[in-house]
């Protein structure tokens, strides 16, 4: 697999970490071996990085050897360069001395065997893995008369604690979630998931970024054909930056003029560890804390962690809430306007003459009306997430004020149809993954409604579920287990069953291995003979 | 293969529900009662055993040759040239049924919700939903079937839930006034309906397991005659004899409904699903009919016959009929003869042919 | 990129169709309240009288302006117009509202003795083939005018059409009057031989001042007994017993009070409240006489007694009460009776129950219905209970002490 991966690339991708520690003669002709001189080689690093302000090289003597020590100031963590790289170093060079190590190789050994105290070093030979490395924040030991550099891990750059996400607030459950350092989020999920099979799989993206993603999944329980596939496109990408996991998902999506995605994301390790655990696949990011998950399902905008942390039946019950959600933000504003034009005897008479009386003399018909309120509503709501925090407060008050109060006290707008707009509104904030596509579902059932009424309306619904039912996301169809059906994997769908009866994985995500719980493991008060605490006695 | 899906047979149950349900549930009852009067619900018991036994005939035929259709098959029964007439049989009876149902959907619509509307809005419409669908494969359109057929039956037991109250049990009796030709007489115009599992004939090839065709169409065909029964017995109980006078007794039914002042006159509603429903029904006789044409024709696509298929399907849904009353006098009087041989007699002729002469894989 | 295209080809095609077919909003209607329908003055063509709703008023009303029917503001319009069928009318209708009218909220169709008595299938198969009108509409008809009873104002209600509907909810409370909706009434007609019948209503007192009508209208419409149809045609009036005797044999007494003397005093009233009737018509063919059974079974509650001069409490009186009953509801069945023979309609379905039982003998006695039913014999069988007293036994009377 691997192998197959670098034949492939080598081609185009020349900086692609090797795994190899030395590079054959003749194989990268392109590539600058490293020099045995040291000022030659630091030359190379000053020209090939431009002379640049934050590059420190720091040379000294080990003996009678000069040796250098070259990073990037503000990626390492200096203490680290300092006390386990220089320090030892240095002392070395005085303990040296009184027994003279012969030849640069056995300086070299020494060095490795007996000299560095950090963890994570590397030998290079390349000039270019050089420069790769000291961008990422390691330091490279360069050592006169030696074509070779060590680099060792002093990454160290100011990045932000594991936070609690904003987007994905939870009212029980963990609170951490994923920053921008990929480090930290593999070992995020290390945490979670604390079994060898759990595999995190390095690849570096990006001509001018190098950006490093890492393919995270548990073995024997994803599904290995989802794993190749997902790779396959990965490695199909040719970009010159990714600067956001949204960068990769343009890239692998199954179906990128859809309204729908079919990659999900989210920010949080438990959630992360949890879909890993049904068989799908994470692609990490560096740089972004959100996390591609595949195959993404259109369940999965219905479900959410804490339907799993509290207790079946609430969870249960929010997620039909979370169902009436889609339903209303999508229909409402359709299904409005065809009552209201055309097949007004669906209400109860009052209400109907209530909706008569305060549209009496509003100017816009009832279709223009809706269309219009609707889009005041998408602006505002763009307007309160782009301005800074307490602007944005301020541009909802303004807005549920001009527009609300008003709008319906000048008889501009009626106001059942600001009531179903706010309504609507609020409805796609329950669901928040897939929020904007269902703005385009809204707009799509709203035209045909306006049109052809009720109609219109299920011609609409029907062909956005034609549409949903020929999606695939990496090979499994987008609605199940709604269609195909299947009942056995209905127990996370309309309901969510009580853990102990969630036996198996999802069949269409992780068929090779299914079992999850135990055969039956429904708790149950102690039998007769334990039903008294200790210490208890009979009482009459 | 022209079609690379495959559904399961769980699926083809739904498309087979739907397929049948859809139009009948609403133009059957009147075309019964006219006929068996307050037995009406009797007649669908004999016509329910007349579709399971069709439904053997036709998965019978179509497990003797598991990969292929009617259209490729016939000629190893019959010999090519005939094979190739039976074949350009189907291929029209596929399109000419579907004009009916278009027909239908979309007048019952016009009728009762929007009648200033020109009709072909309700044909292009449905038609148009119908041709995305079949473009996106079978394996979507078994999809849907199986995500509507649901709703369908839902609502039609809420139906009978929300109206059971206003039923009159006296409008029940007597029972066998007439004795039972009257109740035989009601099971004919059913009989055209229940057959429509000739659909099967293309589909078969393309379920998970072939074999298990017979016991799917059983099924499918039972739940079908439960519903019908329900709905019949229903729609006597509710509306008596003005059930023979109605377009749309099933539909008049949804309109009586009162639950608490509050709901009240659902039918908009109620439509929604039989909508979703008769597309369900138009798509697969149209699949059928894109399939069959292919096949006909030996292309390697069938893509290419969705559009022209769909113009002449809508076309002819409405330059057929002048009027609604034309279309049913047609459909339970005019055509059944002929669709009935179209949908049981040619199957059995060469399933008794596929015997005699040993064609087919049944004998392993 | 074909698929993008698609739905753009899909979206416009569908935006490019001309709407606005059926599209009307809500307030751009005349939302019809109630439906009169009466015989113009001129031969042949009909007046039709249409309660429309004005939903701006009822909100202005709501806010507290007061919902009296003094000083203007009224929320429903009243119109009138003539044409030579309904849907004529209706269309004509328009000349005079602007607006096209909405009627699935319609709430009764009342219908004007005269057009009545000369047939009303045209107005009956509109209210059924045009999908806008509900068949739950009311149907009622009106001892006099149709276009009266839409014009007087109910003060309790804002729109009058929807408290004419309310006061036939109301029927249970005294069973004096039928409630009949459109399908019930095809239901009727459909039969060969049971005859439909139709709420009764009328317009009582005088019209006075303005001023003190906002307190006490004296002129209000009253329901109260039933119209007598064969097939489209009316052919007599029950009166308000008739009309109950009627109701007792269709077990459709939902409620109401029997008056009846009391066991120990004759000129003394009780009244008894009716929980629940039903009833069972059993016919019988011997010797091709065929006789008809009318058993009632009915439960109530002591509703009201006049103190001074009963002791309920005491063995032997509720018996006799419960006799009195029988009798007072067999008297108001023999009424119905009598005079559903006289106007030869069988109201009772009295023919349906033989078909029912005799389905074989059924057809020789269809067609010569006519001739048996006047003089059909009827036995009635009335099986009448209390059940409870109410919340005391015996009425307080002064000077004593009610325990003992």
């Amino acid at each position: 697999m691997l192998r197959n991966f670098k034949y492939k690339f080598r081609t185009w991708k020349k900086n692609l970490t090797p795994n190899n520690t030395a590079p054959k003669a003749g194989d990268e002709s392109d590539k600058q071996v490293l020099s045995k001189n040291l000022s030659v080689n630091l030359d190379l690093v000053r020209k090939k990085l431009g002379n640049s302000m934050d590059l420190i090289i720091r040379e000294f003597n080990l003996g009678n050897t000069r040796a250098a020590l070259v990073c990037l100031d503000g990626l390492v963590d200096k203490e680290i360069a300092d006390t386990h790289i220089l320090q030892p170093m240095l002392i070395h060079a005085r303990m040296a001395e009184p027994t003279p190590v012969k030849g640069k190789n056995e300086l070299w050994k020494f060095i490795k065997d007996n000299n560095l105290s950090a963890i994570d070093y590397k030998e290079v030979y390349t000039l270019d893995e050089v420069l790769n490395k000291i961008i990422s924040g390691f330091t490279a030991l360069l050592i006169d008369g030696l074509a070779a550099a060590l680099v060792i891990n002093t990454v160290g750059f100011e990045a932000r604690d594991v936070k609690e996400p904003e987007t994905e607030a939870v009212v029980r459950g963990p609170r951490e979630g994923f920053t921008e350092r990929l480090q930290v989020n593999t070992a995020l999920l290390r945490r979670k998931i604390k079994s060898p099979d759990l595999r995190l799989e390095r690849m570096t993206l990006g001509r001018v970024t190098k950006t490093d993603i890492c393919i995270a999944y548990v073995q024997g329980i994803a599904n290995d054909k989802i794993v190749d596939e997902l790779k396959k496109r990965l490695q199909r990408i040719e970009i010159d930056a990714v600067l956001e996991s949204g960068y990769i998902e343009a890239f692998i999506e199954d179906a990128p003029f859809s309204m729908f995605a079919t990659v999900g994301n989210t920010e949080k390790p438990d959630i992360a560890a949890a879909k890993m655990l049904e068989g799908r696949v994470a692609v990490l990011v560096d740089g972004s804390p959100m996390t591609l998950t595949i195959p993404y399902l259109f369940i999965e905008t219905i479900q959410v962690s804490e339907d799993y942390y509290s207790r079946w039946l609430s969870g249960t019950m929010m997620r039909w809430f979370r169902i009436l959600s889609i339903t209303l933000t999508t229909q409402l504003p359709a299904l409005y306007v065809a009552t209201v034009s055309f097949n007004a005897e669906v209400l109860p008479t009052i209400l109907l003459i209530t909706i008569a009386a305060s549209r009496e003399g509003v100017p816009l018909p009832a279709a223009v009306e809706m269309l219009f309120l609707g889009i005041i509503f998408e602006i505002l709501r763009e307007a309160g997430i782009r301005q800074p925090r307490p602007v944005g407060q301020a541009v909802s008050i303004i807005g549920a004020l001009v527009i609300g109060e008003a709008a319906i006290n000048a008889g501009l707008v009626s106001a059942p149809a600001v009531m179903v707009t706010v309504l609507t509104g609020i409805a796609s904030f329950t669901i928040p993954a897939q929020s904007i596509t269902y703005i385009f579902i809204r707009l799509l059932l709203l035209a045909l409604a306006a049109t052809t009424g009720f109609f219109g309306l299920i011609l609409g619904i029907i062909i956005v579920l034609i549409h949903m039912a020929s999606l695939r996301s990496f090979g499994v169809p987008y609605l199940s287990p709604l269609a195909p059906a299947n009942f056995g994997d209905w127990k996370d769908f309309l309901f969510r069953a009580p853990l102990w009866t969630m036996f198996s994985r999802p069949s269409v995500i992780g068929w090779q291995n299914r079992k999850r719980t135990g055969a039956f493991g429904m708790p149950r008060p102690p039998k007769d003979e334990e039903k008294k605490p200790a210490g208890e006695g009979e009482r009459e | 293969m022209l079609e690379d899906g495959k559904i399961s047979n769980k699926q083809a149950v739904f498309l087979i529900i739907n397929t049948i349900l859809a139009t009948s549930i609403i133009f059957l009852p009147s075309a019964i009662y006219k006929e068996a009067r307050q037995d009406a619900w009797i007649s669908i018991i004999p016509v329910t055993a007349f579709g399971v036994v069709a439904g053997l005939i036709i998965a019978s035929l179509g497990i003797r040759f598991p990969r292929r259709t009617i259209i490729q098959y016939s000629g190893d029964i019959v010999g090519k040239p005939l094979g190739k007439v039976i074949g350009l049989i189907y291929t029209l009876f596929f399109i000419y049924i579907n004009t009916f149902i278009i027909r239908e959907i979309a007048d019952m619509f016009n009728t009762n919700f929007m009648p200033e509307t020109p009709i072909s809005v309700f044909s292009i419409g449905i038609v148009f939903a119908a041709a995305y669908a079949i473009r996106s494969g079978l394996e979507v359109l078994a999809r849907m079937g199986e995500i509507i057929s649901p709703f369908v039956l839902v609502m039609l037991l809420l139906i009978v839930a929300l109206i059971y109250p206003e039923i009159d049990t006296k409008l029940f009796f007597p029972v066998l006034e007439k004795g039972f030709i009257p109740v035989l007489k009601g099971a004919y115009p059913p009989a055209l309906f229940f057959s429509e599992t000739i659909i099967m004939v293309m589909l078969i090839p393309y379920l998970n397991k072939p074999s298990g065709a017979k016991a799917s169409i059983a099924k499918a065909i039972l739940i079908i005659g439960l519903f019908q029964l329900m709905i019949m017995a229903t729609v006597t109980g509710v509306l008596g004899g003005l059930t023979a006078d109605m377009n749309f007794p099933t539909l008049m039914l949804a309109r009586y409904i009162s639950l608490a002042d509050l709901i009240e006159r659902v039918e908009p509603l109620i439509m929604l699903t039989w909508i979703a429903g008769g597309f369900i029904k138009i798509s697969v006789f149209y699949y059928c009919a894109v399939l069959a044409a292919a096949q006909w024709l030996n292309l390697r696509e069938y893509k290419a016959l969705v559009l022209p298929i769909g113009v002449l399907l809508t076309t002819l849904s409405i330059i057929l009929w002048e009027n609604i009353a034309q279309l049913s006098e047609q459909i339970f009087k005019r055509v059944p003869p002929y669709f009935l041989t179209i949908e049981v007699g040619i199957p059995l002729i060469l399933l008794v042919l596929a015997i005699l002469r040993g064609k087919g894989a049944a004998q392993r | 990129m074909k698929k993008t295209a698609f739905y753009a080809l899909l979206f416009c095609s569908i935006l490019l169709l001309p709407g606005c077919w059926n599209q009307v909003d809500i307030e751009e209607r005349g939302i019809v309240a109630a439906l009169g329908i009466d015989k113009a003055a001129e031969e042949g063509k009909l007046a039709v009288t249409v309660q429309i709703i004005k939903p701006g008023e009822i909100k202005a009303g709501g806010k507290g302006q007061g919902g009296g029917a003094a000083g203007g503001g009224e929320a429903v319009a009243v119109y009138t117009d003539t044409g030579y069928d309904l849907f004529d009318a209706l269309r004509n209708l328009a000349r005079q509202t602007g607006r096209k009218l909405y009627f699935p909220e319609m709430a009764v169709l009342v219908l004007g003795e005269a057009l009545a008595r000369e047939g009303v299938g045209s107005v009956m198969d509109f209210m059924v083939r045009d999908a806008e009108p509900s068949v739950r509409t009311w149907v009622l008809v009106a001892r006099g005018q149709a276009k009266e009873v839409l014009k007087t104002p109910i003060p309790t209600e804002k729109v009058w059409g929807f408290g004419l509907g309310k006061m036939i909810k109301a029927i249970k409370a005294h069973s004096k009057a039928p409630a009949v909706n459109v399908l019930d009434f095809l239901k009727n007609v459909d039969s060969t031989t049971t005859c439909p019948v139709a709420t009764g209503i009328q317009i009582v007192g005088v019209e006075k001042k303005p001023k003190q009508e906002a307190v006490t209208p004296s002129k209000r419409p009253v329901l109260g007994g039933a119209a007598v149809f064969k097939e489209y045609q009316m052919t007599g009036w029950l009166d308000e017993i008739q009309t109950r005797g009627m109701l007792w044999v269709k077990g459709e007494v939902k409620g109401g009070i029997v008056v009846v003397p009391s066991p120990q005093n004759e000129n003394k009233m009780l009244a008894l409240e009716i929980i629940r009737a039903a009833s069972e018509i059993k016919p019988e063919i011997s010797d091709g006489r065929i006789t008809v059974t009318v058993k009632i079974t009915e439960e109530g509650n002591i509703g009201e007694v006049k103190p001074d001069h009963i002791e309920i409490a005491k063995p032997g009186v509720i018996e006799a009460i419960e006799a009195g009953k029988r009798e007072v509801i067999e008297n108001e069945v023999w009424a119905a009776v009598t005079r559903a023979q006289e106007l030869n309609a069988d109201v009772f379905g009295f023919g349906e129950a033989v078909r029912r039982k005799y389905p074989r003998e059924w057809p020789q006695y269809e067609k010569m219905w006519g001739e048996l039913f006047p003089a059909l014999d009827v036995q009635v069988k009335v099986d009448a209970k209390i059940r409870r007293t109410g919340m005391i036994t015996n009425p307080e009377k002064p000077g004593e002490s009610g325990v003992k």
